[in-house]
């Protein structure tokens, strides 16, 4: 039995009826990495002797005869920019390497009440400043369906850690669509939860009102279990949500009869590559085939949204990434005076995309364009948000692709410009807050996966699981596996 | 964007810059105004900044003494450190 293809809850009933064990689990995870990763190069550390141990953990309570959590054993990556204490956490920058952590984040420290097995911390674009994970100061990630791809970014490490059974699953962050883009290129499932529903606590800041940590996993089934475990007030999160998180896995019916889906005519036509709007219509047309009532709707501000990203994560992720002066941890240039030290730092530590958004967002937030750039763009914000709402008054959830092509090739970051528009479709659901999820659906003329979106309002996760779960339950399209050989 | 204004915000930032990467940060800008422009036809007159989509409380700590971190394990990854303290380069001429 190849135990790595296997999803969390296959995994979790094996090991409770102890057909295997999760040393015998990790195990067969760490070989492949061992195998495998000098290709893909998903991971930046891989902590081995941690996962065993964790893993000789659990097979100790079930030896024992104890209860154990559905995350249990289960072998996982992190994104390299959630703190883990004790081990290294780079952001996958110059800046923080050799940084090791006083604390674990929130989000880690829940998984480790549940048991969890961690492989490692995975690649990512440095500071999460990027579509493709090419902008990683370390190494570039691959897409394991084909090597000539990008594997998305900016969780570029995250997803192809999961596509090629590297990892059962991950957390990644997005803040303009850092999970889903990259879900959606690797063939996997990926959510960005609702801001607030999971603690933002250890995670390393790019844009503060934006960021939020979320599963990429193998199915719907599986990212609800995650969401479970992950989600949930935290007072160390002044922006954390006090709501009363629902059990996630009740969603999973399989039923959308009576289900309102609106597909927003702003996400089709140009711009967004014909099979990917060729799927979107076919699990639109599927949705309504098993009971939902799908119709056109319109987001007028849509083309708004990426202009006002690009000025509101820049100006928050230039505050936030001022911290780095060299002083108390990470890189120090050696300099003659303090003043020197700084810019030498911060020279040699930033790659070129980071010193990019940082000129650009110090530019918006400076005296004399404050006005016009910073301040417009939280209005249009505002904006957009509202769209949002008047849909929801009509609408359970809405239907749109994730990214408007397929993974791209790599070697294409010389214009960041064009680059940006991959998160087009992701980033105004970042504005608004709300959740979206990401589902594999099909592939394009080329092979390549497809990922269909899904958003909805405000702690609407269970929608967007129930729509998901029904697709997923009811074609072939949506646990895709790429081609052993191609990428990997 | 100018090269004055561009030496202002490299000022601002502590950020030094070669000459390549300041002709590289001047086309960005170039090209980022187009697409910046287009907020400018959208009448915002009456709408509301939104900084944050939720309310933000302020987290305050329990007003009880506490050392969850020691020095040393704080000091841990520090570029260099003196008896407790994190030493920089000389500050004043």
């Amino acid at each position: 039995m190849t135990l790595s293809r296997l999803t969390i809850h296959e995994l979790h009933d094996l090991l409770v009826s102890k057909e295997i064990s999760a040393t015998e689990l990790v195990q067969e995870h760490l070989d492949r990495i061992q195998a495998l990763d000098g290709n893909v190069k998903s991971y930046i550390t891989v902590t081995g002797d941690l996962a065993r141990k964790q893993a000789k953990a659990v097979d100790a309570k079930l030896a024992a005869g104890e209860t154990i959590g559905m995350l249990a054993g289960i072998p996982m990556a992190v994104k390299d920019n959630m703190c883990t204490e004790g081990i290294p956490t780079t952001c996958a920058s110059r800046m923080l390497e050799g940084f090791k952590p006083q604390y674990s984040a929130t989000v880690v420290e829940k998984l480790k009440a549940e048991d969890f097995v961690m492989l490692g911390k995975v690649n990512m674009d440095e500071f999460a400043m990027g579509s493709t994970t090419e902008n990683s100061a370390f190494f570039a990630t691959q897409n394991p369906w084909n090597a000539d791809c990008v594997p998305g970014g900016s969780s570029g490490g995250s997803a192809a850690s999961v596509a090629a059974d590297l990892a059962v699953y991950s957390l990644g962050s997005d803040t303009g669509g850092s999970i889903r883009q990259p879900a959606s290129f690797c063939g996997i499932v990926g959510l960005k939860p609702t801001y607030g529903a999971v603690s933002r606590f250890g995670l390393i800041a790019f844009a503060s009102s934006l960021d939020q940590i979320g599963p990429l996993a193998k199915d719907v089934t599986d990212t609800a279990l995650i969401l479970n475990a992950i989600t949930g007030y935290d007072k160390k999160d002044s922006t954390s949500a006090d709501y009363n998180y629902p059990d996630y896995t009740a969603a999973l019916t399989g039923d959308v009869k009576g289900m309102r889906i609106g597909l927003p005519k702003e996400y089709l036509g140009e711009g967004i590559d014909p099979d990917v709007e060729a799927q979107v219509r076919a699990a639109a047309a599927k949705l309504e085939e098993l009971g939902a009532h799908v119709e056109e709707c319109s987001l007028p501000y849509t083309r708004y949204a990426m202009p006002a990203y690009y000025l509101i994560a820049p100006a928050e992720a230039s505050s936030n990434l001022g911290r780095y002066d060299g002083v108390r941890y990470g890189l120090r240039a050696p300099a003659e005076d303090v003043a020197g030290m700084f810019c030498d730092t911060r020279k040699k530590g930033f790659g070129p995309e980071v010193k990019r958004r940082i000129m650009l967002g110090t530019y918006a937030l400076s005296s004399g364009y404050y006005d016009a750039y910073y301040l417009k763009a939280l209005k249009v914000r505002n904006l957009i948000k509202q769209d949002y709402d008047r849909a929801f008054e009509q609408y359970d959830c809405l239907i749109t692709p994730t990214a408007p092509t397929t993974a791209l090739r790599k070697g294409n970051n010389q214009d960041p410009l064009a680059l940006y528009k991959s998160d087009i479709c992701t980033i105004p659901t970042n504005l608004a807050g709300i959740p979206g999820l990401s589902l594999p659906y099909g592939t394009d003329r080329n092979g390549m996966p497809i990922g269909v979106q899904l958003s909805g309002k405000a702690f609407a996760e269970p929608a967007l699981l129930r729509a998901a779960y029904a697709l997923e339950q009811n074609t072939n399209l949506t646990r895709l596996k790429p081609n052993q050989g191609k990428g990997l | 964007m100018e090269r004055d204004v561009l030496r202002r915000l490299c000022l601002l930032n502590q950020l030094s810059l070669t000459e390549t990467q300041k002709d590289d940060v001047i086309n960005f800008f170039a090209e980022r105004d187009a697409d910046t422009a287009t907020l400018e036809a959208i009448d915002t007159e009456n709408v509301e900044r939104m900084v944050h989509v939720m309310p933000v409380l302020t987290v305050v700590r329990e007003d009880k003494a506490s050392q969850p971190f020691s020095r040393e394990d704080l000091q841990a990854g520090a570029p260099e450190t003196d008896e407790g303290y994190w030493c920089v380069p000389r500050v004043l001429e």
